[in-house]
């Protein structure tokens, strides 16, 4: 019995000690060999600094990497990179130094080893002009604690030092969602167009709407005193346009100018996604260009293939292209985001009304362009196409501060 | 509603099987202990001292040799404060009514079983929508809203033994069904069910029984939770633990679902006189836990892996006085390895392939105990009797999260003293118990790089820490009186218990109970 009862002892210290073992099991890793190139016309043009940001889409955890460094070791997952850096290139003699940015969203890092290749862009070059400024899309509670819709605006800035003109600006909204990436879509425009679901222009001759330098107008979709139906709300009879569809839904104001609707994928009441899954742009029609010539050379008929696999049937909407956009952002929760539905060059990142794609969190936040500098009294307003670097997310709308 | 009764009614089924068996086979076994003897054997320290041996059932067989039944209705209430886990609740409240039942059908083959329910209320829950957080922590679904939550508890076991010769096998099988919820934003509802079996065989050699054991498990957990208010929703988190969440799948992610798998494996040696002489036992089991996002495809986000290692040494002898004397060495280790899985590009409604998995959070929690034990019965004509346990325990729990650099590190030494009464006037068994101790914090260590303190998950986190850290005493009374009448011996028990934290209050303990025994 003394043996059984040895043998019992053994077996029990050796479960005790089977407590002291360590088993921990590394992260797995893989080297990433990075590389940046500027996809530009100035000749001569070189990355002299700048830093590779890696953030990591299942944890949010950012990692910097400085440029030149070419082989890094990373974690295994999926990232998002964005690089900020500059670039020099000789004028005349003289070294001219400009910011570069790039962007390359979903890479994948497994397997051991992989390569990531980044196409940087000069940073607006061009001469100052209008930028959005602020997108408010949630919409607010009224009383009973239901949303309230209409309320929507969206400001837009003159951020040059010169009188600019709103007349013939147009506002459009993407077709495409931030939250839902297609296997492909059928043509690819991406790099040449904006496929909208929605454009609306400032009307007027050229001269009527001034906008001094610094200052900033209000679109929106009911011009109304939103606080006589819901004091939760914010008094938008003063905006300075709104879009007006002929609808039995929709309300006008006849005090307030009605935007020019080119093209709106609804026929009742165009409501900008409160979900602020989309993207949003203001451009200028080249010279000589008119609505009629517009809506009738501009269509998009494509096709697009869910991850599933389902093609879809032919669809037909519009498209803006690239050269005529002059500010571009690209709006997604963060918990959803899967992609940019515009190209690189108009912006490269994307900005948020909250970091998940939840209402009641969510309600009455808008994004909000930073301020870069103040010149004198004059604000101006960072625009560097990188609209996670240039916005704040999440922020409390101007008109709600007042 | 209709499936909950349906439970009620198989629980009740349970409990009065187990009753009939008892009342038509039972009987045919000559017991010689009467019923106030039976009474107070089966609330004696001594009876369940080895612990974990008797989960072996074949090795049940021998647990009492006398054919019992217990009935108690119970209500307890802990108010617990500040000190407890905020994903546990600062109040708990439940009523039950158990049933169990150990019947010799004859010289050599025993039944046994059990079955209960319980209702339970746990209120400002944190940062924990589930059932079950003890098995699927730290892998929970979490927001910083929280509030109460009432559920419901189902069980029922049964099992068979049976001697041939130096040979004995037993088997049991057990189902609990339990589901929770909240009706108020935000929703969880919560159904769980746990499936085990447990097959055991025992040899006989020498004086010494040997005895071998297996079990399985299978679990499931659904979970869901809904937003009903006009204002919409708020975020949900699948926590990592140590105040990190799976931030890709944050938001609006309200579907999932636990699936789980236990293996279970003893070795055990008992006295032939379980109430003599050594007893050992030592067992290991594995469980392997994944997490799915019901919303997203069933889509595998985490995996827990639980390993459980558990022995005992226990001696126990009684002299001719009457007097049981007892020593146990205890040990218990539980290690959680958390993996979470890494998904490539989304797009659409899918959130592309599993491109490689990154080891999570590693708890590794070890406790060992030295408890003694004498107790002295009323029995035939002693009125009096009398137990004291002391006990020592060494704690040591360590939660590492090495990818994000992360641990809390925590060791502390407890000991602890019961001691019992028992007075017999006439027919009237009285108890009256004692209880104090003291849990003193030796070591309490934490890096937590990259917290952001203002976050709702980073200050529970942080308050669980304190808790946990937390040094504190406590004394308690129970009171109990068994009182027979004819077959039945009625039973009513009281009991208090107040922790005293040196930083997180007072916590108070309240249960009674109200049962028949036969």
């Amino acid at each position: 019995m003394k043996k059984n009862q040895l043998a019992l002892a053994v077996l029990f210290a050796a479960a005790l000690g089977f407590s002291a073992c360590s088993d921990d099991e590394g992260v797995s890793m893989s080297d990433v060999s990075i590389s940046a190139t500027v996809n530009t016309t100035i000749e001569g043009l070189q990355i002299t600094s700048g830093t590779y940001t890696f953030e990591n889409v299942n944890t949010s955890a950012k990692t910097d990497v400085s440029y030149p460094t070419s082989l890094i070791q990373l974690a295994d997952g999926l990232y998002n990179v964005t690089f900020i850096g500059k670039g020099t290139y000789s004028q005349n003699g003289t070294s001219v130094e400009v910011n570069v940015q790039g962007v390359q969203q979903n890479v994948t890092v497994s397997g051991g080893s992989c390569k990531l290749d980044l196409t940087a862009h000069v940073v607006n070059t061009g001469d100052a002009d209008f930028v959005i400024a602020e997108i408010f899309l949630p919409g607010t509670y009224n009383e009973a604690g239901k949303q309230y819709n209409g309320d929507q605006y969206v400001r837009i800035y003159n951020n040059s030092d010169t009188v600019l003109y709103a007349d013939g600006l147009v506002f459009m909204e993407s077709q495409f969602t931030t939250t839902q990436k297609y296997q492909s879509v059928d043509p690819d425009i991406m790099n040449e167009a904006i496929a909208v679901g929605s454009v609306v222009v400032v009307p007027g001759n050229g001269t009527d709407y001034p906008v001094q330098p610094g200052e900033s107008f209000i679109i929106c979709d009911n011009a109304i005193n939103h606080k006589e139906a819901n004091p939760n709300s914010i008094d938008l009879s003063n905006a300075n346009f709104e879009w007006y569809i002929e609808s039995k839904q929709d309300v006008d104001n006849p005090a307030v100018p009605n935007m020019d609707i080119y093209y709106c994928y609804t026929k009742t009441i165009w409501i900008l996604n409160k979900q602020g899954n989309r993207a949003y742009a203001i451009g200028r029609l080249p010279e000589g260009m008119t609505k009629e010539q517009y809506i009738a050379d501009y269509t998009y008929d494509y096709t697009y293939v869910l991850q599933s696999g389902t093609v879809s049937k032919p669809q037909s909407k519009y498209k803006f292209p690239n050269e005529w956009v002059i500010d571009a952002v690209n709006i997604g929760a963060t918990n959803e985001w899967q992609w940019n539905v515009t190209a690189t060059e108009l912006d490269m990142g994307h900005t948020y009304i909250g970091v998940n794609n939840t209402v009641a969190e969510n309600i009455g936040k808008c994004v909000m362009r930073k301020v870069a500098y103040t010149d004198n009294d004059r604000e101006v307003l960072q625009d560097t196409n990188n609209s996670t670097v240039d916005f704040t997310p999440a922020a409390t709308p101007s008109l709600f501060a007042e | 509603m209709i499936r909950i009764r349906m439970r009620i009614v198989i629980t009740l089924l349970v409990a009065f099987i187990g009753t009939n068996v008892q009342k038509t086979v039972g009987q045919t076994v000559a017991d010689t202990l009467s019923l106030p003897d039976k009474v107070s054997r089966m609330g004696s320290f001594a009876t369940g001292f080895r612990g974990e041996v008797w989960q072996n059932p074949a090795l049940y067989y021998y647990y009492t040799p006398y054919t019992w039944t217990s009935v108690d209705v119970n209500a307890v209430r802990h108010d617990k404060g500040r000190a407890a886990l905020k994903q546990e609740g600062d109040n708990d409240a439940h009523v039950g009514v158990d049933v169990h039942s150990f019947v010799i059908l004859s010289e050599h083959n025993r039944v046994f079983g059990s079955a209960g329910y319980r209702s339970r209320k746990q209120d400002n829950v944190l940062w924990n929508e589930n059932i079950d957080w003890e098995l699927v922590a730290p892998y929970v679904t979490g927001d910083s809203i929280g509030g109460f939550l009432k559920g419901e508890t189902y069980y029922f076991n049964g099992g068979y033994a049976d001697e041939s010769g130096r040979w004995t096998w037993g088997l049991t099988g057990g189902y609990r069904a339990s589901h929770n919820y909240r009706d108020k934003d935000p929703r969880p509802r919560n159904t769980a069910s746990d499936l085990s079996f447990s097959a055991g065989g025992g040899y006989r050699l020498g004086t010494y029984r040997i005895g071998v054991s297996a079990d399985f498990r299978y679990y499931q957990q659904n979970s869901e939770i809904s937003f009903l208010a006009d204002k919409g929703s708020t975020s949900v988190y699948h926590v990592l633990g140590l105040g990190m969440d799976y931030a890709r799948f944050a938001g609006n992610q309200t579907g999932t679902k636990y699936q789980g798998m236990q293996w279970k494996g003893s070795v055990g040696i008992l006295p032939a006189d379980a109430e003599q002489g050594i007893s050992a036992v030592v067992s290991m089991g594995h469980m392997a836990l994944d997490k799915k996002l019901s919303s997203a495809n069933n889509l595998t986000l985490l995996e827990l892996g639980t390993t459980n290692l558990d022995g005992n040494v226990s001696w126990l002898r009684t002299s001719w006085k009457g007097n049981t004397f007892g020593v146990k060495l205890k040990a218990k280790y539980t290690v959680r390895k958390g993996t979470e899985n890494l998904y490539g590009e989304a797009g659409g409604s899918s959130y592309g392939t599993l491109i490689s998995t990154s080891p999570g959070i590693k708890i590794a929690d070890s406790r060992i105990s030295a408890e003694g034990l004498w107790e002295k019965l009323p029995y035939g004509e002693r009125t009096w009797g009398g137990a004291i346990i002391p006990n020592v325990t060494c704690h040591r729990w360590r939660a590492d999260y090495n990818t994000v650099s992360r641990f809390v590190h925590l060791s502390a030494l407890s000991g602890s003293l019961r001691a019992r009464l028992h007075y017999q006037i006439n027919r009237l068994q009285l108890a009256a118990e004692a209880n104090g101790g003291y849990y003193a914090n030796l070591s309490a260590e934490y890096a937590l790089p990259g917290l952001d303190t203002s976050k709702s998950s980073a200050q529970t986190l942080l308050a669980n820490i304190t808790y946990l850290s937390d040094s504190y005493g406590w004394t308690g009374v129970r009171l109990q009186g068994n009182y027979p009448i004819k077959k039945y011996s009625l039973s009513l028990s009281f009991q208090w218990q107040g922790t005293y934290y040196k930083k997180c209050g007072t916590a108070r303990y309240a249960a009674c109970s109200l049962g028949v025994f036969f």
